[in-house]
């Protein structure tokens, strides 16, 4: 856990399975729902995170942590050493080796940055979904998911059948 | 329900904003067939996307070199090719097929072909491999062209893939006794053996593919083949429809689409009446049953050289001759050379005797002219709708 510094205001998250975690607010407020809570002052002692597990929850703080801005008094002396775009290239290096996961840990991060709303990651975790996805048969999209083909087979044909004759 | 891995149950049933966040992401084509997945895709698809599910499907024509497209509502023309390689002059094209919008095109003015899939929206065009036997049919230019009409071109719903089929002909002296399919982004062509049985002799309006199937009549015509390209599997349909048998000797027939089905066009005439069934294949799963969806009668007599009553004849585009309500017909008349016109007719409603409807062609009824055409051989209608359906993925894997 970071050291805490001087005029740095903290939150404490908590999850489900009890677990604390106490983040510098800028961090937490790369969730647009933390940051409404906060503004809204509902956040007073700690907030509780529902649905999401202390495993989960402690990935998406280390992915706020190294997504958060450091532009501002902290950040400049980083600023004047790296270049902007040097930078940038070093988070994508970084966000493709944080989101090497197991597809479990994977949809928890999604469900986690959909209900967070942190746009970064939603749209790190989608991607690299949507990569998969549509690389795949449906088949290999349904085994992956875990999901069943619930289909009639006539309710398939039509379907099938609304494709083909609409767009071919 | 079966016991699950707790961490699957989450994703299993991934909750309908989150999916639809992802779903969002992708080409509208793309999510059209992820309504396979289940019905919670599809419903997520259909209420959570900006997905337009209604059918945008304009008519496109290919006659003597020229590819037009006509929209749904309006009559009026548009051409394809004119800012696309029109320059070269695309007399010796042909439409293989179409698919989401991409056109598989033959490009045969020289010898072997030349196999491109193209999206005219984005002039994105991939070349596909050429077809290793072609070389073994160079002795005449005209089994080159009957080579070029055993290709079909279709899109498999399961996988997402793009394939350009070669079904099993026979061609003079020359058997092509396989099927062989081309997947876009694959290297190469695979052959699945079929044996001469399953041949075609008679490859003028014979191979059709319907919704991830190609289908082609082989030698014999009593009976159809199909080729699934999802578990690459060769089946005979002997079930075809008893109009067939019972006209035997008076009539023929080829295959067709007709609304995303397998439809056989049958045609016999009599001295006053020429007449066309149209057949559709109704169930796929299980049995195969077939249904009677239009009747076209032609009241002209049959074309009789020399015989001052035999001016004109129409028949049915193919191979798609239905635009929106409509149906499509050739029409051609033989005492002045303006061509071939295309014509539109309203079916009338005639449960009595169809599914659909029944058109009347006749002298004082030969429909709206859409447009007219030179003479030339090679006339075909397809179905067409403008996408941005991306070729780029695909490019990786050719030489």
């Amino acid at each position: 856990m970071a050291t805490r510094e001087a005029g740095k205001k903290m939150i404490m998250l908590k999850s489900p399975d009890g677990m604390e975690f106490e983040v510098e607010e800028a961090v937490a407020m790369e969730s647009q729902t933390i940051r409404k809570m906060i503004e809204d002052d509902c956040a007073d002692t700690a907030i509780l995170i529902p649905n999401i597990n202390s495993k989960i929850l402690s990935r998406v703080i280390e992915y706020c942590n190294k997504h958060v801005p450091t532009t501002g008094a902290t950040g400049a002396a980083a600023s004047d050493t790296v270049a902007p775009a040097a930078l940038a290239e070093d988070l994508k290096i970084w966000d493709a080796e944080f989101i090497k996961v197991n597809r479990a840990t994977r949809f928890n991060l999604i469900q986690a940055a959909s209900y967070l709303n942190i746009k970064g990651l939603l749209d790190l975790t989608s991607q690299t979904t949507i990569d998969t996805i549509s690389d795949n048969s449906l088949e290999e999209i349904r085994s992956f998911l875990s999901t069943k083909n619930d289909y009639l087979p006539e309710e398939e044909q039509t379907i099938r059948r609304e494709n083909q004759w609409a767009f071919q | 329900m079966a016991a699950m891995d707790p961490e699957c149950a989450i994703y299993r049933d991934l909750a309908a904003d989150v999916l639809a966040n992802i779903l969002t992401r992708l080409p509208p084509n793309t999510r059209r067939r992820l309504r396979l997945v289940c019905r919670h895709w599809r419903d997520v698809v259909g209420t959570r996307t900006a997905t337009n599910l209604q059918s945008r499907a304009k008519t496109l024509v290919v006659a003597g070199g020229s590819a037009y497209v006509f929209g749904h509502l309006s009559t009026s023309t548009k051409p394809l090719w004119a800012d696309y390689r029109t320059s070269c002059g695309y007399e010796g094209m042909s439409v293989v097929g179409t698919c989401n919008g991409l056109v598989c095109i033959c490009d045969d003015r020289d010898i072997g072909d030349t196999i491109v899939v193209a999206n005219p929206v984005t002039g994105e065009a991939l070349s596909v491999p050429p077809l290793p036997p072609t070389r073994a049919i160079y002795g005449s230019r005209c089994y080159i062209r009957t080579w070029r009409d055993a290709y079909s071109f279709t899109y498999l719903p399961t996988s997402g893939r793009y394939k350009v089929v070669h079904v099993p002909c026979t061609i003079g002296k020359f058997v092509s006794d396989a099927v062989h399919v081309f997947t876009l982004g694959e290297a190469s062509w695979r052959a699945v053996p079929a044996g001469r049985a399953a041949t075609c002799d008679d490859l003028d309006y014979s191979a059709v593919s319907v919704d991830g199937v190609t289908y082609w009549t082989p030698e014999g015509a009593d009976k159809l083949m199909s080729f699934d390209l999802e578990h690459e599997r060769i089946t005979p349909i002997t079930s075809l429809p008893s109009v067939l048998s019972n006209f035997r000797n008076g009539g023929g027939w080829h295959l067709a689409e007709v609304h995303g089905r397998l439809a056989i066009v049958f045609n016999h005439a009599s001295p006053a009446v020429n007449t066309t069934e149209v057949w559709v294949m109704e169930a796929t799963t299980g049995q195969v049953r077939w249904g009677r969806w239009y009747i076209v009668q032609m009241n002209t007599p049959p074309y009789r050289p020399g015989k001052p009553s035999n001016k004109w004849f129409q028949s049915l585009t193919w191979p798609l001759f239905i635009h929106g309500e409509h149906i499509l017909t050739w029409d051609i008349e033989w005492s002045i050379q303006r061509g071939y016109v295309l014509c539109m007719h309203t079916p009338i409603h005639d449960t009595r005797k169809v599914k659909h409807g029944v058109v009347d062609i006749s002298e004082r009824n030969r429909g709206t002219v859409l447009t007219n055409f030179k003479m030339a051989n090679y006339h075909r209608t397809f179905a067409y709708v403008e996408t941005k359906e991306p070729l780029s993925v695909y490019k990786s894997a050719v030489v």
